[in-house]
């Protein structure tokens, strides 16, 4: 085998891992923090209907801390990112 | 990496920032602030107000109760008083009524005793007419005349007697 | 008379709806014949930045980053001095909107930290931080303008040499938050601000005893724990901004360029960004909190 096409290989194994690892930290690194969204937002809907004069605070309490519990699906989306394009 | 690079545009976002702060200072948080103190001031001379509207209030309730008390002195004094003088009278109503009554009962008793004599007078006169009769009717047959009075008149001393 | 009182389209807004109709459907036909045309010419640059200068990092600069906070500081500050200036006791809409916003941020301060020497300045680092966080997430979500595309080649000597392609409306404004460079120095300005807060609050024997609080052996755990606030603090803003940037992005190939989408699609816009912008003054507040209380 001469030494461009060697090179080629080595290039398309590569773009293949990126891809495929990218994808894989996407996919997985989004399963926890869809169950802790919504885990919150399932006891914040047990609240306000425990106490819907609550509603307000609570529905803001809510956003912070899905906010809060998204912050390693970013993490993920950022090691995607790195793996995609700065690797 | 591109995304992860950090060089001087973090010294001029950091220098924007403080630039963003000190416009914001002058322009937003000062008129802020002055209106929260002016509000928090307002809102402390009104509590100020009310404590003395609430000291004053409890000074005139406090007058207020006292002359209550004094009124209310009085007018015990005064039932009591009323009260005295109200036995007096019925006291003095009852003597009166009972010496009244004493009074007409015994003139009561007094005629009483007068009609009961006139009565047993009158019974004794009546009693003995008809004994005379009586007897004159029974003793009409048997004795004469002379007899008949002698024995009456026995009869009737015995009576008397 | 009651047709005079119903709501109805004037002729000026008419003919403004038409003109506006028009240069839509223009523009998009123009991108449509002019814009890149498969999804890698545009999405493989994504990453790419447009940085001026070499050599050690204090030579290099972000031009668009510097750039659009300058924009964001003049809205800002365009909308301060038309506040400020008919400033009065019965407000108008723009200050009670003002007012409001700075009464709800009063109200998160002045409820984690009591104390009014700090919850003051807190306050002003919050809000200011909520101000230029909201403004350039909406300009880099929502509002379609120039983008920058940069392709980066490798010269002989191994220098990068990056080729600046200006592109009118392919995507929304570049926003700062989406650069790191801000996000990290205003999460490393917010941890020396706390500890400085702290140290005046509980005074300097008192702070770094505070490093060695349950037990001396967590000395090492605590150091961490600090360092780690502003990297998680920086990155989850980033990585919303750059995610939803990205995501916009595609939307609008996959529409042709007709940049509708990014402006109904404003989940990345308006509320994802408009919940960063919360959730990193919030976290603000409650770091300077933990530090004072």
């Amino acid at each position: 085998m001469d030494q461009e096409s060697t090179k080629l290989i080595a290039d398309a194994i590569i773009i293949a891992g990126k891809a495929i690892g990218a994808g894989f930290c996407m996919g997985i690194g989004a399963i926890s923090p869809g169950i802790g969204e919504g885990n919150i937002g399932a006891h914040a809907m047990d609240s306000i209907a425990r106490q819907p004069e609550l509603a307000n605070s609570i529905t803001t309490r809510m956003l912070i801390a899905d906010a809060v519990a998204e912050t390693t699906g970013i993490y993920a989306l950022l090691i995607a990112f790195l793996i995609l394009f700065a690797l | 990496m591109d995304l992860f690079e950090i060089n001087l545009t973090s010294v001029v976002q950091l220098l924007s920032f403080i630039f963003l702060l000190w416009m914001l200072k002058k322009l937003l948080y000062k008129p802020f602030f002055s209106m929260m103190d002016e509000r928090k001031k307002r809102v402390e001379g009104d509590l100020a107000e009310a404590e003395n509207v609430r000291k004053r209030a409890e000074e005139l309730e406090k007058m207020a109760q006292n002359e209550l008390k004094e009124a209310r002195a009085k007018s015990d004094q005064i039932v009591a008083i009323a009260n005295n003088r109200a036995e007096e009278i019925i006291e003095e109503a009852k003597q009166k009524a009972q010496r009244e009554a004493e009074k007409v009962l015994s003139t009561a008793q007094l005629e009483i005793e007068r009609q009961k004599q006139e009565a047993l007078a009158q019974v004794q006169s009546v009693a003995t007419e008809l004994a005379i009769s009586l007897v004159i009717k029974v003793l009409k047959g048997t004795l004469d005349e002379k007899a008949k009075r002698e024995y009456l008149i026995n009869v009737l001393k015995e009576y008397e007697k | 008379m009651p047709e005079k009182k119903r709501r109805r389209i004037s002729k000026k807004t008419k003919i403004q709806l038409t003109v506006f109709l028009i240069v839509y459907v223009t523009i998009g036909i123009i991108n449509v014949q002019y814009l890149p045309k498969s999804p890698s010419d545009i999405l493989g640059n994504v990453a790419n930045r447009w940085i001026v200068g070499t050599g050690p990092w204090y030579l290099r600069i972000n031009p668009m980053t510097i750039i659009m906070s300058l924009v964001v500081l003049a809205v800002i500050i365009w909308f301060a001095i038309s506040v400020h200036k008919e400033y009065s006791l019965i407000p108008t809409r723009k200050q009670a909107f003002a007012e409001s916003l700075m009464d709800f941020v009063y109200d998160i301060v002045q409820s984690s930290i009591p104390d009014e020497r700090f919850a003051r300045s807190t306050f002003m680092i919050a809000t200011t931080l909520f101000l230029y966080i909201v403004v350039s997430n909406l300009l880099g979500g929502v509002i379609p303008g120039i983008s920058v595309d940069v392709t980066k080649t490798l010269a002989e000597n191994g220098e990068i040499i990056r080729n600046v392609k200006f592109i009118l409306f392919s995507d929304t404004w570049f926003a700062p938050t989406a650069d790191l460079n801000t996000n990290l120095t205003y999460a490393l300005m917010v941890l020396v601000i706390s500890h400085y807060f702290g140290i005046k609050a509980k005074g300097f024997k008192a702070w770094l005893k505070s490093f060695i609080e349950p037990v001396p052996f967590l000395l090492p755990l605590n150091i961490i724990g600090e360092l780690a606030k502003p990297i998680s603090h920086s990155m989850r803003l980033f990585g919303n901004i750059t995610g939803g940037g990205v995501l916009v992005l595609a939307l609008s190939y996959f529409v042709k360029y007709m940049f509708l989408p990014p402006v109904l699609w404003g989940y990345f816009g308006i509320f994802s960004g408009l919940i960063q912008a919360f959730v990193f003054s919030t976290l603000t507040v409650a770091y300077i909190s933990a530090q004072v209380g």
